[in-house]
């Protein structure tokens, strides 16, 4: 006998699927769409300023629709990925769920943290918003980040991994 | 600890490294210095000066081996280590000082090296890492080889009283097993490594090398490479242009001996060995480096064996260790030329009883065949139909007409070949359609699962199952989305410990 716990009936399985998931904050689109709109902005700069320099040559109207209609793509998409993305606490792990055209959802049990981490950007703690990443050993793709959550439900969730790993994470 | 032991052991009390470290952080340092420099050397080589006369270059070499023997002897001085309250501690600094304490749990993998110069003297560079970390944080210059043994027995002492495996798994019982040699290299097996290697890729970085060495050289020489030789070495190169089958055939050659010194100066005189507690492999000629692998830090392991290689019998066997993410390549134990024999002994160390579990065997969807033959079959050929209509010739058509066929075959038999065998314990893939690959992995050694899907996979109702090591991770593609959610919980049951009745 290689372990004592040998084999787990699948039904008696805790499954993923019937879990819970929680949605992050209406702030966190308000957040992102701010975040869409800067770096929009910059290009429309950048795209004005080169064809302002040019001479304002024929190729402004194809390159003004381009960046039209990829701004408008991005957006569409912003709001897309927010309605996607979710996460969930349970007793023993925690599960993150993201992604439009490729769907991810990535557990990581609390066994195997190494330390949590908190961010917050200056846009973000105006929002009440936060970040939190979860890091596993070793390689990176292992390791959970949820972003733009609440701030005060980071530093919980970072609590709550703390006394569940009974270390100081 | 030993009871032979003396009564303070050395690395109770700050102790400084062996005074060849000093010489070894000069040889760093020229080494350093030559990477950074070396296109001065080719310009005096070719006897051309930078514009200033020689006796003020003179003097700057001079200056700067005065500092750096100064710098290498306050760095030999500075450098203490000693542990001290379950810590390891490295105290360094040239002219800024810094205090390292690392927690003896935290260290992950400790590993010996010996460049030529530490062979004269018999001494080892040491580094250890620690788990999460961008590179060696410890690392020893030079340790007299019967010390630097001495402290890596004590540390993995430590660690086996005082911390549970990687896994958590604390019912993991290790059943020590005495030293036994399982491979050892001979002139001959060198060889047959040496030729059975992928010589395609050794061409392909021999060509990149000497590309990338020509264009470094153009800024020197003030003109391309290629103007140089003809130009002023009167070479020309209208001979190799006439006789492109003669080049191809001597990069060939050229790659085939560069292997077989590569793989000579890499693996020479391999030793692989069945340790107490893991394994360890010592080789290379110049830099000779000794890894350890303790058992419980082995992650997953890997066999491959190309075509040359099947028909030889040999395998390159890979040990995964558990490491911080940059020196995961670092810490993996490459062994090659084992026979099925060691690879069944490291298997049934690291896997116990794998052979006698029952697998269950799952292929992947067909969509896994016709997405990459979409992506490499299908994508490509619309650019070879576009560039054969543009600029035609016998040749684009041959190729457009034996691309989707030629394409279509590989990644048919890369289907048929793909297997996922799953048990109670782990999971065992295998792949590879040149190189035919095995993978083990335990469950208990799985630190985060994640289940992926495309928008293609969802319309078929199929899922890519993704199992993060600390070495790295293993996939499985294309299998059911009910296949691959029972499998994450059941994995995710099994890291969490949850304890359910053993089935009869």
């Amino acid at each position: 006998m290689l372990f004592d716990n040998q084999q787990i009936p699948p039904g008696e399985l805790p499954s993923v699927e019937a879990v819970q998931f929680q949605r992050l904050p209406p702030q966190a689109l308000k957040l992102r769409i701010i975040g869409w709109g800067i770096f929009q902005g910059i290009l429309l700069l950048g795209l004005t300023a080169s064809w302002g320099l040019s001479g304002m040559k024929w190729w402004g109207l194809p390159a003004f629709a381009a960046w039209g209609l990829q701004a408008a793509f991005f957006y569409w998409m912003t709001h897309k990925r927010f309605n996607r993305e979710a996460y969930a606490i349970r007793e023993k792990d925690l599960i993150h769920v993201k992604g439009y055209w490729q769907r991810t959802q990535l557990t990581v049990p609390y066994s195997r943290v190494q330390h949590v981490e908190i961010k917050q950007g200056p846009i973000a703690r105006s929002l009440g918003l936060g970040s939190i990443s979860v890091y596993t050993a070793g390689t990176s793709g292992g390791s959970l980040g949820i972003s733009d959550i609440e701030f005060t439900e980071a530093e919980r969730i970072k609590q709550f991994i703390a006394q569940k790993t009974g270390a100081d994470v | 600890m030993s009871e032979s032991s003396p009564p303070v052991p050395f690395y109770f009390e700050p102790s400084r490294q062996s005074p060849i470290a000093i010489l070894v952080i000069l040889a760093k340092l020229i080494r350093a210095l030559i990477g950074q420099f070396w296109f001065v050397l080719v310009l005096l080589l070719l006897g051309r000066r930078p514009g200033s006369n020689n006796q003020v270059l003179l003097w700057v070499m001079i200056g700067a081996g005065v500092f750096s023997i100064g710098r290498a002897l306050v760095i030999y001085f500075r450098t203490r280590f000693y542990v001290q309250d379950g810590e390891f501690i490295l105290e360094k600094g040239g002219f800024t000082r810094s205090r390292l304490s690392v927690a003896l749990d935290k260290i992950q993998t400790i590993t010996f090296q010996q460049t030529f110069l530490h062979r004269i003297f018999n001494v080892v560079s040491v580094e250890m890492d620690t788990s999460g970390s961008k590179g060696s944080e410890i690392s020893i210059n030079a340790l007299d080889r019967e010390k630097a043994k001495e402290l890596r027995e004590y540390l993995l002492a430590w660690k086996k009283e005082n911390v549970a495996p990687e896994s958590g798994d604390t019912s993991i019982t290790l059943e020590k097993t005495p030293e036994a040699t399982l491979l050892h290299l001979g002139f001959g097996d060198l060889l047959r490594i040496g030729l059975s290697q992928n010589h395609l890729r050794s061409g392909g970085i021999l060509l990149g090398l000497a590309f990338s060495f020509a264009e470094n050289l153009e800024p020197i020489l003030g003109k391309s490479t290629y103007q140089y030789l003809t130009e002023e070495l009167g070479l020309s190169f209208n001979f190799f242009w006439s006789f492109a089958l003669w080049i191809t055939l001597f990069f060939l050659i050229v790659s085939v001996f560069a292997t077989l010194i590569l793989t000579a100066v890499r693996f020479y005189g391999l030793r692989f060995v069945r340790t107490g507690d893991g394994f360890r492999l010592e080789a290379g000629l110049f830099t000779r480096r000794e890894q350890a692998a303790y058992l419980p830090k082995i992650q997953y392991l890997r066999w491959t064996a190309n075509p040359l290689q099947r028909l030889l019998g040999l395998f390159n066997l890979r040990l995964y260790q558990a490491a911080g993410h940059e020196l995961s390549t670092k810490q993996t134990l490459q062994v090659p030329g084992c026979y099925q024999p060691q690879v069944d002994a490291v298997r049934e160390a690291y896997f116990p009883g794998a052979g006698g579990l029952s697998w269950s065997w799952y292929r992947p969807h067909r969509l896994y065949f016709y997405q990459r033959l979409f992506f490499i079959g299908l994508l490509p050929l619309i650019g070879l139909i576009v560039k054969t209509m543009v600029d035609f010739s016998w040749l684009w058509l041959a190729t457009c007409l034996l691309w989707l066929p030629v394409t279509a075959w590989w990644q048919w038999r890369l289907f048929r070949r793909k297997r996922y065998a799953l048990s109670v314990e782990g999971l065992w893939n295998h792949s590879g359609f040149f190189n035919a690959v095995q993978t083990l992995l335990l469950w208990r050694n799985v630190q985060a699962v994640a289940v992926e899907r495309s928008l293609m996979e969802a319309r078929y109702q199929l899922v890519d199952v993704v199992f993060y090591t600390a070495s790295g991770s293993v996939n499985i593609e294309n299998i059911a989305q009910e296949t691959g959610h029972e499998l994450r919980d059941y994995v995710l049951a099994k890291v969490e410990g949850l304890r359910v009745e053993p089935v009869e």
